[in-house]
């Protein structure tokens, strides 16, 4: 994380301001702030995405590459995360100083990814045990600026929506073997179904009182923050304790259930968006 | 934490021959169920109820603190150093660092250890980190350092959190102030049957039924009445996830007495020994 330095004075301001239902940039303790998503400026991917979230920057670029299903799951296409701090977020991420946080974000993505009611796996599979879609999703920290988890689970998103897989003919030779035909018209191509994919909802203990979406300095003045991730239809995938802090199990109930509402809502805003319905 | 990729000897050629077995009696599995007709799961146990607990303190004589422990099949051995001083740059904190390495064994479980294994270790080592740092008081030791390892000899299921319990058991003998334990536990959702304390089997299984499932493992602090981790993946409610904690919390206060009762034991040992010398 960027390095900010705040005194006692300030953090206190911060979290008497949070407990009062006021924050520093004038929103209440449940608002989002606003966000923009360009999807399709990566040109040499099949999907990608940029989330400009404050001062937190990501670009998503998804690929998809043919390869062969694991041998537990036959009918399954496969997912991999892959997380690149740039050095130019924060000098610290030089070499392997952002391996730590990278592995984090990887592992919190795939966990939320890890259901088969999130995405379904079975129509990226090509041919049963042998071929099926791969899709690279690279993560790319241009800036880290607050609220890390969920603006690249929304960028993942908005890239897996914009990602188009080539339409693919199978035919048999006499071996019985698969022979792939790809064909060469560009827009022969079919799309992912996003509909229930979850989103990383980060709510962030300050004081008595929790925030969502938190900006640097609140990060700086909280202990603690569990990172929920939600679907549409209100279903939790995963759910993690992050930072140093404990928390007392009510608070923890009522942490989940505010992350539920929002990520149900966020989840909704982001489709429409997408779909252009806005 | 350096990784000599030359001491795991797994290469990407070679797999176990259950897989050819474990595909037909997955395809069998279909019929059976986790937990039947009459309440009970495979092992005859009850959703509710968790496997036999062993603990021990002082099995690594050369530590500052140690501990071992064994639920069902699951067996942990976790060594205690410190505090010394903090090898990193950072040495203008206030306050002491929490470093954990946990460690499958390589015959830990059926499968040889994989790469996929590598990176489920790096991402409990941060999980307990987590989960330890709240109840140590850290600000007794600034500029110096206490590391926990964590060795999984067999994982018969429920193997993370019975390291939390056998991590913070280790951290009490060596006598490190905290104010309270941490003590693990988890649970396997299968539709509306929380499962405590899964077995290796079971968490392997409900993962391929597929259909609402979901894990949860908490680390909970019954001094502070407080919860310091909280992981959970699958796809479940929010009904299930608070009624799952509920539980767990449960289950966190009973294993506690145990953890007490050991550490009370092992402390009449020590002063037994230590007057008998005296003698």
């Amino acid at each position: 994380m960027a390095e900010v330095l705040l005194s006692q004075a300030e953090k206190i301001f911060i979290v008497h301001g949070v407990e009062d239902n006021v924050r520093i940039d004038g929103r209440s303790c449940l608002e989002y702030r606003s966000f923009e998503i360009e999807t399709g400026t990566v040109s040499n991917a099949s999907g990608s995405a940029r989330v400009r979230m404050a001062n937190t920057d990501i670009l998503v670029g998804v690929k998809a590459e043919l390869g062969v299903p694991a041998l537990r799951k036959p009918d399954e296409g496969k997912l991999e995360f892959f997380v690149d701090c740039s050095a130019n977020a924060n000098p610290k991420f030089e070499g392997r100083g952002g391996e730590e946080l990278a592995n984090d974000i990887a592992s919190m993505l795939s966990q939320a990814y890890g259901d088969k009611n999130t995405l379904d796996m079975r129509k990226l599979c090509i041919a049963d045990g042998q071929h099926c879609w791969i899709l690279y999703i690279d993560v790319l920290l241009l800036e880290v600026g607050g609220n890390l988890y969920d603006a690249v689970s929304l960028a993942v998103k908005s890239a897996l929506y914009d990602t188009k897989i080539p339409n693919l003919t199978l035919t048999t030779n006499e071996e019985g073997q698969v022979e792939i035909d790809l064909s060469d018209d560009p827009f022969d191509y079919s799309e992912i179904d996003v509909e229930n994919c979850p989103i990383l909802v980060t709510c962030c203990k300050i004081g008595k009182s929790h925030v969502i979406d938190p900006s640097v300095e609140e990060e700086v003045c909280s202990l603690c923050r569990l990172v929920v991730s939600v679907t549409r239809t209100g279903h939790i995938t995963s759910t993690r304790k992050v930072g140093a802090g404990s928390l007392l199990p009510e608070s923890i109930a009522e942490m989940v259930s505010t992350s539920r509402e929002i990520g149900i809502s966020l989840n909704e805003a982001l489709l429409n968006k997408l779909k252009g319905r806005i | 934490m350096p990784q000599d990729s030359r001491r795991n000897c797994h290469t990407d050629e070679s797999y176990h021959p259950d897989r050819f077995l474990s595909i037909c009696k997955f395809n069998t599995q279909n019929n059976t169920t986790v937990i039947n007709d009459n309440g009970l799961r495979i092992d005859g146990r009850s959703s509710s109820d968790s496997r036999p607990i062993f603990l021990e303190t002082g099995f690594v004589t050369r530590s500052k603190g140690s501990s071992y422990i064994e639920i069902g099949n699951t067996k942990v051995i976790c060594a205690c150093y410190g505090p010394k001083q903090l090898q990193s740059k950072d040495t203008g904190l206030r306050k002491g660092v929490l470093s954990c390495e946990l460690k499958y064994a390589s015959f830990a479980s059926a499968v040889h250890k994989t790469d996929q294994a590598n990176m489920l270790e790096k991402e409990y080592s941060v999980l307990m980190v987590d989960a330890l740092s709240p109840c140590i008081i850290l600000d007794r030791f600034p500029k110096a350092q206490v590391d926990i390892f964590v060795t999984i000899l067999e994982d018969g299921g429920s193997a993370f959190p019975a390291a939390i319990t056998a991590a913070s058991l280790a951290l009490a003998d060596a006598g490190i102030e905290l104010y309270s334990l941490a003590i693990g536990a988890s649970l396997q959702q299968h539709k509306e049957w929380a499962l405590v304390d899964p077995t290796h089997e079971e968490e392997n299984m409900v993962a391929l039924l597929g259909e609402c499932t979901g894990s949860l493992c908490i680390a909970y602090m019954p001094g502070l009445s407080q919860v310091s981790m909280v992981s959970q993946q699958g796809y479940i409610t929010h009904q299930q996830l608070s009624q799952g904690m509920v539980t767990l919390i449960e289950l966190c206060k009973d294993v506690s007495t145990l953890v007490r009762r050991c550490l009370v034991n092992s402390i009449q040992r020590k002063g037994q020994q230590e007057s008998s010398v005296g003698d």
